[in-house]
């Protein structure tokens, strides 16, 4: 479990990352203008401010990043449905509070990008239905919180391509490669090839 | 399989059909496409609303019409009713079929893999409990 934990632990690459955001924004603020600034804040690379005069660029943006919101939200209350549940073995507790740490995260950067960019990110519901009868135990509630890391795995990758903005195709695929780690911790504590291909969509 | 258990093919879009000139897709492998659903589940599920819809019942389904589920209105607009052959579109270029739907991807290119996860849909259509 300590090396699960230290898989999990905050890695440098993402430390590297919000430094190297917080640096490439002060450098670029006068380069960009001011509603992208949320964009740059957020991918932490190249220029932010490449949208074209066509508004509908920038509203599909927002919607696909508020389709990501809405998912992250869904993750977040998933883990709390986890942590709360008193399935969860102390050292998994402490690693689902993590995750659930890294969504929430990730929904504030996602947020601030679409206030940047003049949209209004989504709230959470206020219930996700979740199928609490069918878990019953740390292996059911660990198998449903991997089951919703992989498909934020597929559904970031699908996300990417479509971005008008491709500082936000940049971002997203940070956000990816966090979601896929989270994945495969949770397929090792599962008992599974925490890798289980080259690729994957 | 599609060619005998779907209705007839029925897109309107802009008040005009767009199956005379599309072939009905071939059968595709449900056992496989139960594979390839796991890409939907990151915001879909057989039973219950999340990010995206529900995909129980979705066959025959008039586009944005499952009962508590928040739309957009481009997806409540595109008069589509979904079946194989609009699936096979939409799954292809989600965006590019229905622009302003929520289902921002980049969709499926790979013809089989399309084929082979409606083929999975169609047997969740069926799903118990759905209403």
């Amino acid at each position: 479990m300590k090396i699960l934990q230290a898989k999990a632990s905050k890695s440098g690459l993402v430390e590297e990352m919000t430094v190297r955001s917080r640096r490439n924004f002060l450098l670029r603020t006068g380069a960009v203008t001011l509603s992208a600034a949320g964009v740059a804040l957020l991918s932490g690379c190249a220029n932010a401010g490449g949208y074209g005069p066509d508004t509908k660029a920038v509203s599909q943006d927002v919607s696909i990043l508020n389709t990501a919101i809405g998912a992250e939200h869904e993750a977040v209350a998933a883990y709390q449905l986890g942590a709360e549940s008193g399935l969860l073995s102390r050292d998994v507790l402490k690693v689902a509070v993590q995750f659930q740490g890294h969504h929430k995260e990730h929904i504030d950067a996602l947020a601030k990008a679409i206030m940047s960019l003049g949209g209004a990110p989504v709230d959470a519901k206020s219930d996700y239905n979740f199928p609490v009868h069918k878990l019953k135990n740390q292996t059911h509630v660990l198998e449903f919180a991997a089951g919703l890391e992989r498909g934020a795995v597929s559904a970031y990758a699908g996300a990417i391509p479509v971005f008008d903005n491709r500082d936000l195709s940049l971002a997203a695929a940070s956000i990816l490669a966090d979601e896929a780690m989270h994945w495969a911790v949770l397929r090792s504590v599962l008992g599974l090839d925490p890798v289980p291909g080259a690729f994957f969509s | 399989m599609f060619r005998t258990c779907l209705p007839a093919v029925v897109c309107l879009l802009g008040g005009m059909t767009v199956q005379a000139s599309t072939p009905v897709p071939a059968a595709g492998d449900a056992a496989r496409g139960k594979a390839v659903y796991a890409q939907c589940l990151g915001c879909h599920s057989p039973d219950r609303h999340r990010t995206g819809p529900k995909h129980c019942g979705l066959i025959g389904r008039k586009s944005g019409t499952a009962s508590g589920y928040e739309y957009s209105k481009a997806m409540q607009q595109a008069n589509v009713v979904w079946s194989a052959q609009t699936l096979d579109h939409f799954l292809f270029a989600p965006l590019s079929f229905i622009p302003g739907t929520k289902m921002g991807v980049a969709g499926i290119k790979n013809a089989k893999s399309r084929r082979d996860l409606i083929a999975y849909l169609i047997v969740i259509n069926e799903q118990p409990g759905c209403d």
